[in-house]
């Protein structure tokens, strides 16, 4: 934030000791925070000093005059204007407008402030009496001025301080840190240089040093000496100064302690002879938590919030050993004073950094194997708080964005990828000193917090008391212990016997996992909502509301308690809701959560909101579908044909394939002649090529079989096909010797089984290593799992890679819709970003859509995407295409830059001057504009969300519930629910709903678009795909009525396809629920595989709703292959008889919606096994 | 003013090792965090730290926290003098430097009170200045009426604040609270609706472990038997304000290390 600060002063004889610490500079290096450093001269008899700041906030609704402190000037004295920078844009008005005398900057790293600041203060530089530039960009770097001192060279000349900025990539904290270097070993040097050479070059240095001290004398004397050499109106007054105070640049600070320790011995024996500590507090046995702090919080006295948790943990019996470094990387201190040099054993029992920082490289670049080398040897649980920084208390807690994105970028996402959790917000920030203040409730949570994380490193096995949930929403009981991928009752036995093993408390395990089941559900045919079953505990109303302090702000959204859900009327059963104020639920407890290793987002979303050391486990290994009955037959006809092809027999082989293949219902996929029409020769091999690539398409289509069990590693021939799978993606076959040692690599990683492991360390309190999620066949990086999964950082995507693979992807989607569209290309394409997606890909579909538009990202120094360009309409070859994006909540809460980029790169485009018919984003956008009577650039409005705080557009939720009256409904739903506009005109104000260019945008959509990118993620695995397709709602949008193409690019193979939806519908239903290789190894886990069979049919169901791209024939087999094979419906109804009941529902409801046509003997029978199974259930239930 | 974090009335403005600080020349720093008025002479504090004092610091062991030592040479005239002026303000600046004296030289060079210190202040001293505030509130302020209200809050600092005014609702979908800004956003007037407990006020800028130990050193221990005795006894001793500490600071405490 910026500030500007005018001081008028009276000059002469001054003297420093008279002086008062008025300035307040709260950030060298690190904390960005709104800083007023002023001047201030003195005379004898008064001294008058006031401050003006002004300021704004980039993504937050700042009032500058919040900052503004104005200055009086009753005597009339020589004003100095200082504006100065930390890092965010709001200085312009106030430098050019007013006429600032010095302007500071300091830590600036993010591109799109300083390519700001460099156009504002380039401009002024030359009338500036002084820019000071402290560790930033270099192009910010480069503005420096100080007399004949100046940068503008920077990374040409020879000297050692320019030569710091001539390496092509600074190695991680390097940069900062060797500057640092230089700063305490070049005075010595400058010192003796004639001083009119040097004069104005050590007078810089000076100027570091007086910053980096921070204190509020040294800030005081900086000033002076800046003021007093460089402001014309002061020439020729004398100003003193003293030198900079040096403080140690990393040690041990403790509030009372009489001094910093460079040892960690020394503090202890101090520590020991505190006379204000309390037994508990003195007790050998008091867990001891280290606390990584910054330096310039320290010296600069805005240590309130260092100060509340240091007394909040010392208060609740816990030692502390708070360290801090001034430096960016905080690796080398955290080894220095938290492990012991000897023993290597850590002196803490776990470490809490309040810098809100990753442990390397700050905002700077990030070193994370280092930090995680350094986490590693420490080896106790590392939790990353943070204290506000760009926003002020009442901007955060007004802001329904939540924290501010940059924010979240730099202290939420890169932290973690140390393997740092709890992102607690434990500190404020006051508008007018900007100085932090501790959040009283989120330090008693964070510290509580580190104290229950520090005893699982003290506690005997045998006293630790571990609580498993599972999932099962909605409450049902077919769906209790619902998992992706995972048979959740074998994992937990699994879990179980080991930590019994381990020495852990472990009582009543049963002999088999499926003797667990029947503990916990007690009796599968049995409802859940049965109070009388099933129930380990009852808990009174008052009970429960004793227990949950904040029982009343649930009732807005749960009603009053015990309520209908896991309740007899009277008692609430024990399992409360887990989807409400997790920070509340999840209270002091610490939370090890086992997370599949391909989706990282939703991971995320559970290690942020939960506190959540989130430890990944694997996706069952993908083989190839196969075929099975008449595809089997097809494919052995097409090999017939192939041997026989120029015998006699040709022709009725032929003529077979097409009549299997009119079976099989290819006909959709495949132009097949009329059966029984003569085909030449000649078009033979062409017709059987055409059957038989498709078949081909099928047979090697990958997919997960059956269900993960934790802590079993793949068999042999499971990592094999794994292996398989990644070598295919990998082109280059031509170094077969390489790809093999990489395989070989991948091997010992697919096999290395840490799932057990990560969660007994976790258990322990030690430090579970991160690795990224994602697709292990993409990633063999996701490998082993076992990790604490993370994302990845918000601003390295979109990479190089992922814009390759992009512009391939959007060409050969274009290509299609011309194609089938007359050669027209598309004006607008309606398409959806998703958070795990983008993780995965790098941002693949992020950088469609820059592509679709004809803009390409530009990285800044730090390899960073904060900016992009349009491409010229010369080489892009094309019209510019018009996009609607949806983005899902997820995508929101982890990439809200990117909405900005995206947001930024629309508007752009739209302003563009260029012919609309080669610019349909503007073509469109001037359309709204006049229809709606507003300016282009806000009809340029396309990159849409749900609101702050919410996800989906509900439509799987009616789905899966059977809750909605038509598909108008499910529109409506689409609409109001994903109508919220990000805008980077006005970032602050978060998602804003913009219903009207909402639907305006889409009602010119030519065609809908998703991407599937991994194989264990289909269309109909989750219900998040038909939930977020707009199909059927833009047909009803379009003037002219017209459907519009449907398509899912398929980037699972190295080879990305463009297919219609119908098509990718027909070969998911062909290769999952129709597959017997599928259902088979789904129905071989038992219980969940059940639920697994109807989650797809109810997922086809919802495609149906939403797009009604899903052909009869899928019904038609489904019903064939579940319901009329008696041995398959028994074996469904007697292994989870309530998932049955929902799948021959389902059916029932394809019908009655007008989506299936069968006969009436089908339904007749389903309607008839539903009143069976309902029987059933109720019958054992009474 | 949209100024928040109002609780942080600053202790660090007391920081009494700037004695020489003009006063009158209040420093450029954002109105809440300066001494609001320029009224108090540094000459008008009896700031007489003896020697005594401080030895009894050094000394003194936890087991004998609860034991009565109020200083000798404390004068609490000018927070009386403020009181009975009904000068809420400067009676809460004077606490707070009060507050900041009686915990000891060293929370004097900090300028704040460290949580661990609060055991050091005598118990006299706390009631009187107590019982000060209660006499001059109708019983409205002072910490005993605070503990009372944290009691009822079953120690819960959110509720407490929100009840004493200290924390505001926003104008937010879901229910919030953020600190009131100081000075602006504080009573200092003795109305009707002046929540009770309002004053003094204690910064929550370093959380609420100080204000904690406050309210539960055992100069209030009455608070909580007055709250199960529903009222009926007052403690005798509170009444005779400072006039009790004579012979006090000449115990000598033996050393104890064993904690």
């Amino acid at each position: 934030m910026a500030s500007l600060v005018s001081s008028p002063s009276t000059l002469p004889n001054s003297k420093p000791d008279q002086l008062h610490s008025l300035a307040q500079k709260h950030l060298f290096l690190h904390s960005f925070l709104p800083k007023k450093a002023s001047y201030c001269g003195s005379s004898k008899s008064s001294l008058r000093v006031k401050c003006a700041a002004i300021g704004n906030g980039l993504f937050t609704q700042t009032t500058q005059e919040v900052r503004r402190i104005v200055p009086e000037n009753e005597q009339n004295l020589p004003t100095v204007k200082i504006v100065y920078v930390v890092l965010e844009a709001q200085y312009q008005s106030s430098l050019t407008a007013a006429d600032a005398n010095i302007f500071i900057g300091s830590l600036i790293f993010v591109e799109e402030l300083a390519l700001k600041i460099k156009a504002a203060v380039e401009k002024e530089r030359d009338r500036l009496d002084a820019v000071l530039v402290f560790p930033s960009m270099p192009e910010v770097m480069r503005l420096n001025k100080l007399g004949s001192f100046s940068m503008s060279q920077l990374g040409q000349s020879k000297s050692p301080f320019f030569q710091l900025f001539k390496r092509k990539k600074p190695q991680s904290a390097g940069f900062a840190d060797s500057m640092l270097k230089l700063v305490r070993t070049l005075p010595k040097v400058l010192k003796y240089l004639p001083s009119d050479k040097a004069q104005d070059a050590r007078l810089y240095i000076l100027s570091l040093q007086f910053w980096l001290g921070g204190s509020p004398d040294n800030l005081q004397n900086f000033l002076k000496m800046i003021s007093g050499s460089y402001v014309p109106a002061l020439k020729g007054t004398k100003i003193e100064y003293s030198e900079p105070v040096l403080y140690l640049d990393n040690g041990i600070w403790h509030p009372l302690a009489p001094c910093m320790y460079d040892d960690v011995k020394e503090y202890l024996n101090w520590y020991g002879t505190r006379r204000d500590a309390n037994e508990k507090l003195k007790s050998p046995n008091a867990p001891i938590i280290g606390l990584v702090l910054q330096r310039s919080h320290i010296v600069t006295g805005d240590e309130g919030h260092y100060v509340a948790v240091i007394m909040e943990l010392e208060a609740r019996g816990a030692k502390v050993i708070p360290i801090f470094a001034g430096g960016l990387d905080f690796s080398g201190p955290v080894e220095k004073f938290f492990i012991d040099p000897i023993t290597k054993k850590p002196f803490v029992n776990s470490v809490v950094s309040l810098t809100g920082f990753a442990l390397v490289g700050g905002p700077a670049r990030q070193d994370h194997p280092r930090a995680v080398e350094a986490l590693r040897r420490l080896d106790v649980p590392y939790i990353v708080a943070l204290p506000l920084v760009f926003q002020t208390t009442e901007e955060w807690l007004n802001s329904t964005l939540g924290l501010h994105p940059i924010q979240v970028a730099l202290q939420v996402a890169l932290p973690e990828l140390d393997g740092g959790m709890e992102p607690i917000v434990f500190a404020g920030r006051d508008p007018k000193t900007g100085k932090s203040h501790a959040l009283h409730k989120r330090v008693e949570q964070l510290c509580i917090r580190a104290i229950r994380w520090a005893e699982l490193k003290r506690k005997s096995k045998t006293d630790k008391k571990l609580a498993i949930t599972v999932f099962s929403f909605p409450p049902d009981k077919g769906n209790v212990g619902t998992a992706a991928y995972l048979n959740v009752f074998s994992s937990i036995y699994s879990v179980m016997k080991e930590l019994k093993r381990d020495g852990y408390n472990v009582e009543g395990l049963p002999e088999t996992p499926e003797a667990l089941i029947e503990d916990v559900i007690h009796d599968k045919e049995a409802q859940f909502s049965s109070p009388n079953l099933n129930i380990a505990y009852k808990m009174s109303v008052r009970e429960y509301q004793n227990l949950t302090p904040y029982a009343s702000a649930l009732e807005e959204n749960w009603g009053k308690p015990p309520g209908n859900l896991n309740a007899d009327g009277e008692n609430l059963l024990v399992g409360m809701s887990d989807v409400c104020y997790p920070d509340s639920l999840i209270g002091n407890i610490p939370n090890v959560y086992y997370y599949a290793a391909n989706n990282p987002s939703e991971a995320t979303v559970a290690k942020r909101r939960s506190y959540a050391n989130t430890i990944s486990y694997l996706t069952p290994p993908a083989e190839n579908a196969g075929l099975y009955k008449g595809l089997k037959q097809l494919s052995e006809l097409i090999s017939s044909y192939q041997s026989l092809k120029d015998s006699g027999r040709a022709a009725q082989i032929v003529s077979s394939i097409i009549s299997t293949a009119k079976q099989c219902n290819l006909d959709k996929d495949v132009t097949l002649p009329d059966e029984g029409e003569e085909i030449p020769p000649k078009e033979r091999d062409l017709v059987v090529g055409k059957v038989y690539s498709k078949i081909m398409e099928i047979e090697s289509r990958l997919l997960p079989c059956g269900l993960h069990v934790i802590g079993e590693p793949p068999s042999a021939m499971e990592a094999v096909a794994t292996l398989v799978n990644i070598a295919a993606l990998d082109p280059d076959r031509e170094k077969l010797r390489t790809l093999f040692m990489f395989l070989g690599e991948c091997l010992k990683l697919i096999v290395a089984d840490n799932e057990l492991g990560s969660l007994k360390q976790a258990l322990e309190g030690k430090y579970v290593e991160p690795g990224p999620g994602g697709d292990p066949i993409r990633n063999p990086k996701v490998l082993p799992t076992g990790k604490n999964i993370h994302a990845l950082d918000p601003q390295s995507i979109p990479t190089t890679a992922a814009m390759q693979s992009a512009k391939i992807v959007v060409e050969r989607l274009i290509e299609r819709q011309k194609a089938e569209n007359g050669g027209k290309y598309p004006e607008t394409i309606a398409l959806v970003l998703w958070g795990t997606d983008n993780i995965k890909t790098y941002g693949e579909s992020l950088a469609q859509v820059l592509w679709m538009i004809g803009v390409t990202p530009v990285a800044d120094t730090f390899g960073r995407v904060n900016r992009v360009e349009p491409v010229s309409l010369e080489e892009l070859g094309r019209p510019r295409i018009d996009v609607v994006v949806n983005c899902s909540g997820v995508f929101r809460d982890l990439f809200i830059n990117q909405m900005n980029l995206l947001d930024r790169a629309v508007k752009m485009v739209a302003e563009l001057d260029e012919p609309a018919e080669q610019n349909y984003v503007r073509k469109h956008a001037l359309e709204q504009a006049q229809a709606l009577g507003i300016e282009v650039r806000e009809a340029a409005t396309r990159v849409f969300s749900n609101a702050s705080g919410s996800y989906s557009s509900n439509i799987n939720l009616a789905v899966e519930n059977s809750t909605w009256n038509d598909e108008k409904q499910l529109q409506d739903m689409y609409l109001s629910r994903k109508s919220f506009a990000f805008d980077c005109d006005t970032p602050g104000a978060g998602m804003t709903e913009k219903r009207k260019v909402f639907e305006m945008a889409l009602s010119t959509a030519d065609a809908t678009f998703q991407n599937l990118d991994s194989s264990e993620i289909s269309l109909t695995d989750v219900s998040h795909y038909f939930d977020s397709d707009p199909t059927n709602l833009v047909q009803n949008l379009r003037k002219d009525g017209k459907k519009p193409s449907a398509y899912i690019a398929d980037t699972t193979t190295a080879n990305a396809q463009v297919r219609t939806l119908s098509e990718t519908v027909r070969l998911d239903a062909r290769t999952k629920l129709l597959n017997p290789k599928w259902y088979e190894g789904m129905l071989s886990t038992g219980y969940e595989g059940v639920r697994e069979i109807e989650k797809r049919l109810t997922n086809t169901v919802g495609w149906s709703a939403t797009s009604g791209q899903v052909d009869n024939w899928v019904y038609e087999e489904a019903n064939t292959t579940f319901i009329q094979d008696e041995q398959m419906l028994n074996k469904l109804m007697n292994t989870n008889p309530n998932s049955f009941r929902k799948l021959v529902q389902t059916f029932l409801e394809a019908n009655g919606r007008g989506y299936w046509e069968t006969s009436e003997d089908n339904i007749e029978r389903l309607r008839q096994l539903y009143s069976e199974v309902e029987d059933k259930i109720e019958g054992i239930d009474r | 003013m949209t100024t928040t974090n109002s609780l942080h009335c600053s202790i660090q403005h007391h920081s009494l090792s700037k004695r020489h600080h003009p006063l009158d020349t209040p420093p450029p720093t954002p109105l809440f965090l300066k001494p609001p008025t320029t009224t108090i002479h540094p000459t008008n504090i009896s700031l007489s730290h003896t020697p005594s004092n401080s030895h009894s610091h050094i000394t003194f062991s936890l087991s004998q926290t609860t034991t009565t030592s109020p200083s000798t040479t404390l004068s609490y005239d000018l927070l009386r003098h403020h009181l009975s002026t009904k000068n809420f303000q400067q009676a809460d600046e004077e606490t707070r430097r009060l507050l900041i004296v009686l915990a000891g030289e060293a929370a004097q060079k900090r300028g704040y009170v460290f949580f661990s210190e609060v055991q050091f202040i005598p118990e006299q001293d706390l009631r009187t200045i107590d019982s000060l505030w209660r006499e001059h509130s109708d019983n409205k302020f002072g910490y005993s009426v605070q503990k009372r209200i944290l009691n009822k809050t079953n120690g819960d600092f959110t509720k407490f604040f929100i009840k004493v005014g200290w924390m505001k609702k926003l104008d937010t979908e879901v229910e919030q609270y953020n600190y009131r800004s100081f000075p602006t956003e504080f009573v200092w007037e003795l109305n009707d609706d002046t929540p009770e407990g309002h004053l003094p006020l204690t910064n929550a800028l370093r959380g609420t472990q100080l204000l904690n130990n406050v309210l539960n050193h055992p100069a209030f221990d009455a608070v909580d038997d007055k709250e199960e005795q529903d009222d009926a006894v007052t403690a005798t001793g509170l009444k005779d304000n400072s006039s009790s500490s004579k012979n006090l600071t000449q115990k000598i405490f033996k050393p104890d290390y064993s904690f």
